[in-house]
């Protein structure tokens, strides 16, 4: 019989690391709403920006917060590079979604191996950036770990903050016209060049706050980046249906806990196995997205 | 009289077939025209050249104020003071009524951009008790009411209108059509109307060309329709 204490321990911790899951996932709606397109490359911005982080503060002597900002920053960017590089020269050259899926998964696996050639493929210890992460914190006499709860804090505000311009702001309701119809809102005057670059720089750049924040859990570790843990970010998305960007927050709880309790009540070794069958489920069960209950055509 | 809108020797071939065959057309500054043709004649390609959806074969040119809009991109256009209202609409389904008027009218200043939105309120009461609602959830002639408001909070000089009576009942299409000329008289804008209704086109109308298999094969004032006998054949035979 497991007790409720632990119950309740993994219950916030499944919930927290869902939270983030979803986070990363929230990136692949982002992109997918806006070009109509899944970008496997995003998964890399979770490593890039652990890796950026360690190597900035590391070997570049940054104080860490700034070595953060800059780690960030840099995923931005690397936003518009997919979008210059990649889907640009793709959609000119007459490419499809198939050729897109196919060039942004080459592209993951080739950040995989250039981070293993330059790192090691072993994990390395996440610098400090959230402080002691394994301290505990005692709520009604149960202990939760800091990391758990920065994480909840993270994701929330930031979630707060994409709702509000997403919802708020006029450059947010752009980029909503925008994702729904790229040619009419052409047609209202709407400079889609900065709408789709505002897209593709913030779907890198909440992938890569994702990644920090499981830094302190996963540490520096390739798996971040298209390994399990890239990878159930973007099942969340899926899972949840690719339609709402705050569906694929609610997709990464649900994956967060089940694997959590899978671990507590099976076992850590089968953990991931687990995870990814019960994805694959889920998706021939409901290929549409679990939370898709309504019967509205599209 | 200068010309508002100056299109010349206009041909668009989608993979080899012409959609257009050296269309010309002019419309001056605050009128009425409307083109009018069967399905498939090309009707709508010509709005979507001339806002810069579908790129022109060379040797056309499409002038507005006397500026040249060939290779300008099409939210260019747009803020040119060019307004189409798509065909089927095309109203944002999942932003709210008062959304879908925002960005239209992004460019301007809030202060403006709210007076032209409380404008189009006025125009369509409709849409005044709707502002919250997502625009997928209105109806097809509240749609339209968007759309035609979305085209006016931009402050556009040229609207330009894809059947506004697609789909929608013969009371609404009356609706429409008389906000429509409300809409001319009291602001002086400039309307290119692509319509199949024939009968409330030259009502509304100071010229009509007609369009037929990507050709202009008549210019003239509803008069001239009405006594050009081929014409009167086309369009009213079944209607006396």
């Amino acid at each position: 019989m497991v007790e409720l204490t632990r119950l309740v321990q993994n219950l916030v911790a499944g919930v927290s690391v869902g939270l983030v899951y979803g986070l990363m996932g929230l990136g692949v709606v982002f992109l997918w709403q806006s070009i109509n397109r899944i970008n496997f490359a995003n998964i890399s911005s979770a490593m890039l920006s652990v890796y950026l982080f360690f190597a900035l503060h590391t070997f570049g002597g940054l104080p860490m917060g700034a070595a953060a900002v800059v780690a960030v920053l840099l995923v931005g960017v690397y936003g518009l590079g997919l979008r210059y590089f990649l889907y640009e020269p793709i959609t000119k050259g007459g490419g499809a979604r198939l050729e897109f899926v196919v060039a942004t998964l080459m592209l993951t696996v080739f950040w995989l191996t250039a981070i293993i050639s330059i790192f090691g493929g072993m994990p390395m210890r996440f610098p400090p950036l959230f402080g002691d992460a394994t301290r505990l914190v005692r709520f009604f006499g149960i202990g939760v770990r800091a990391i758990y709860l920065y994480m909840i804090v993270a994701v929330v505000v930031l979630m707060i903050a994409l709702r509000f311009l997403l919802r708020g702001t006029l450059i947010g309701k752009m980029l909503r016209a925008t994702a729904q119809s790229r040619e009419t809102a052409q047609l209202m005057g709407i400079n889609v060049n900065v709408t789709t670059n505002i897209a593709f720089v913030m779907a890198t750049t909440v992938v890569g706050i994702a990644g920090l924040l499981l830094g302190p859990i996963f540490h520096v570790n390739i798996q971040l980046g298209g390994g399990a843990i890239g990878i159930k970010g973007f099942a969340a998305a899926v899972m949840a249906g690719l339609t709402d960007p705050f569906g694929a927050i609610l997709g990464g709880i649900v994956l967060g806990a089940m694997e959590n309790f899978s671990t507590l009540f099976i076992s850590s070794v089968y953990r991931d196995s687990i995870s990814f069958a019960i994805i694959v489920i889920v998706l021939v069960a409901r290929p549409k997205g679990i939370f898709n209950w309504s019967s509205k055509k599209e | 009289m200068s010309s508002l809108l100056a299109v010349e020797n206009l041909s668009v071939a989608y993979t080899g077939i012409y959609a257009l065959r050296s269309v010309s057309l002019t419309v001056y500054d605050g009128e009425v025209v409307s083109v009018l043709g069967p399905n498939g004649a090309g009707k709508s390609t010509l709005l979507r050249t001339i806002s810069g959806l579908v790129k022109p074969d060379a040797g056309a040119s499409i002038g507005f104020r006397n500026r040249s809009l060939l290779g300008m991109a099409p939210y260019k256009i747009a803020q040119q003071g060019i307004a189409h209202v798509p065909e089927g609409r095309q109203v944002f389904p999942d932003l709210s009524v008062e959304e879908n008027l925002e960005v239209a009218a992004a460019r301007l200043e809030s202060s403006k951009r709210k007076a032209n939105i409380n404008e189009v309120y006025e125009l369509f009461g409709e849409l005044a008790t709707r502002t919250k609602q997502y625009a997928g959830s209105l109806s097809g002639g509240e749609q339209q009411m968007l759309a035609i408001g979305r085209a006016l909070v931009s402050d556009c000089h040229l609207m330009m209108i894809d059947e506004p009576s697609m789909g929608l009942a013969p009371v609404i299409v009356m609706r429409i059509f008389k906000t429509l000329r409300d809409i001319v008289r009291s602001r002086g804008l400039t309307l290119l109307l692509v319509e199949q209704n024939a009968r409330l086109s030259l009502q509304l109308s100071d010229r009509i060309y007609v369009l037929s298999q990507g050709a202009v094969t008549f210019e003239g004032t509803p008069e001239q329709v009405k006594e050009d006998e081929q014409m009167r054949d086309l369009y009213f035979a079944a209607k006396s």
